[in-house]
């Protein structure tokens, strides 16, 4: 089961220096500040940790945290 | 013992203002900076060739490090864009343009980021197959030939540059035998697509970011040397972002990968021997280690020791 602070975690090992509040999970990367090489970091960075392969076609729907959090726990549940 | 010798190199005079270039693709300041890394892109003049670029670089060796060019044996060219096709093969065009004696080897490597890598060992590999003492490895590429100028994925990233490295017997860093590696399954993530280059930005950055630390932990364990003990990483300079990637798997030691891409951009098979002639013979120096990684997606690491 993937917890919000593994998550968090991950996101922070990214590289990502901004301080993440819980109104942000449904705001979308671009709105937070993150760019592409941000978002692309923090894929790499779940790859990583989680050991699941992200796919491309799945990437333009995963545009924020909760959403990236929901196609993560569907993949590891 | 063949090894590295002394390194040149070429940047053409004329270059793209990459943050002027940015507002055109409405990119921001601090993604020029912060991500890509480079605020000037070189570009060769339209009339010179990959042959033209090498020349001025190999000429360099000859005027700063006194480079005989009649002593000249083995000359490679590491090249994506020769001279009309490569055919001939534009090694055999910079050979006639530099006016070397014949009883020189002459040959091209078609391959790009990890090139120089490659390079250097194919090259060691013929010298002493053939028992000769003096070869020049010269990198080369004009990427703003293939490049979509309304392509923001590639438009901002790459420069165009020439070195050349001259290895002989009495040389000043040795290397190790290379790790070479081929992921043939996602050569469409960099290629030719019409003529011009396309490039699957978030495929690139994950082979590199996940493929390079591991490849980099191989040869250290290979040669039992811990990654502290390595003076300077010498990493493809694909990107700001892809270098800091890279250096963030090795916490401690982040400052070692060398990031100095604000003149050049990612100038392919040139980027790490533009670093090591910069770098790697100051006398703090005594182990580097070297990785290219890119077009293939092909990746290659060695291990620079001082003799």
């Amino acid at each position: 089961m993937l917890s919000h602070e593994k998550l968090l975690e991950i996101l922070a090992k990214s590289g990502a220096s901004y301080k993440f509040s819980n109104d942000d999970a449904t705001k979308s990367f671009k709105e937070m500040g993150m760019d592409s090489l941000d978002v692309y970091s923090f894929f790499t960075e779940i790859e990583l940790e989680l050991g699941i392969k992200i796919q491309d076609q799945d990437i333009p729907h995963m545009d924020s945290f909760a959403k990236i959090y929901e196609y993560v726990s569907n993949r590891i549940s | 013992m063949i090894s590295i010798r002394a390194i040149s190199s070429f940047i053409p005079s004329s270059s793209i203002d990459n943050l002027e270039q940015a507002l055109t693709f409405e990119v921001t300041e601090s993604f020029v900076f912060g991500k890509i890394g480079a605020l000037r892109l070189p570009v060769a003049d339209e009339r010179d060739l990959a042959s033209d670029l090498a020349y001025q670089a190999v000429h360099a060796l000859h005027v700063n490090h006194g480079l005989v060019l009649d002593e000249i044996e083995a000359l490679a060219v590491v090249t994506q864009n020769p001279d009309l096709g490569g055919l001939p093969h534009c090694s055999a065009v910079l050979h006639g343009k530099l006016g070397l004696q014949a009883g020189v080897a002459c040959f091209d490597i078609g391959l790009g980021c990890s090139g120089y890598v490659y390079g250097l060992s194919i090259l060691r590999g013929l010298m002493i197959e053939a028992n000769l003492s003096n070869g020049v490895l010269c990198t080369s590429d004009q990427y703003s030939r293939i490049i979509d100028r309304s392509d923001r994925n590639t438009s901002l990233l790459f420069g165009d540059a020439a070195t050349a490295t001259w290895l002989s017997r009495d040389g000043c860093f040795d290397f190790s035998s290379p790790i070479l590696e081929t992921l043939g399954s996602e050569r469409e993530a960099l290629c030719l697509s019409e003529g011009k280059l396309a490039m699957n930005g978030r495929k690139v950055f994950d082979f590199a970011a996940i493929k390079v630390p591991a490849q980099i932990n191989s040869l250290l364990e290979r040669e039992e040397i811990d990654s502290c003990d390595i003076d300077l990483y010498f990493m493809h300079q694909g990107s700001a972002a892809i270098v800091n990637a890279i250096a963030r798997r090795f916490p401690g030691i982040k400052e070692r990968f060398l990031l100095d891409i604000e003149r050049t951009g990612n100038t392919v098979s040139s980027s790490i021997p533009l670093l090591l002639e910069k770098y790697l013979f100051s006398i703090a120096t005594n182990t580097a280690i070297i990785s290219g990684f890119g077009v293939g997606l092909s990746s290659a690491t060695n291990l620079l020791r001082r003799i």
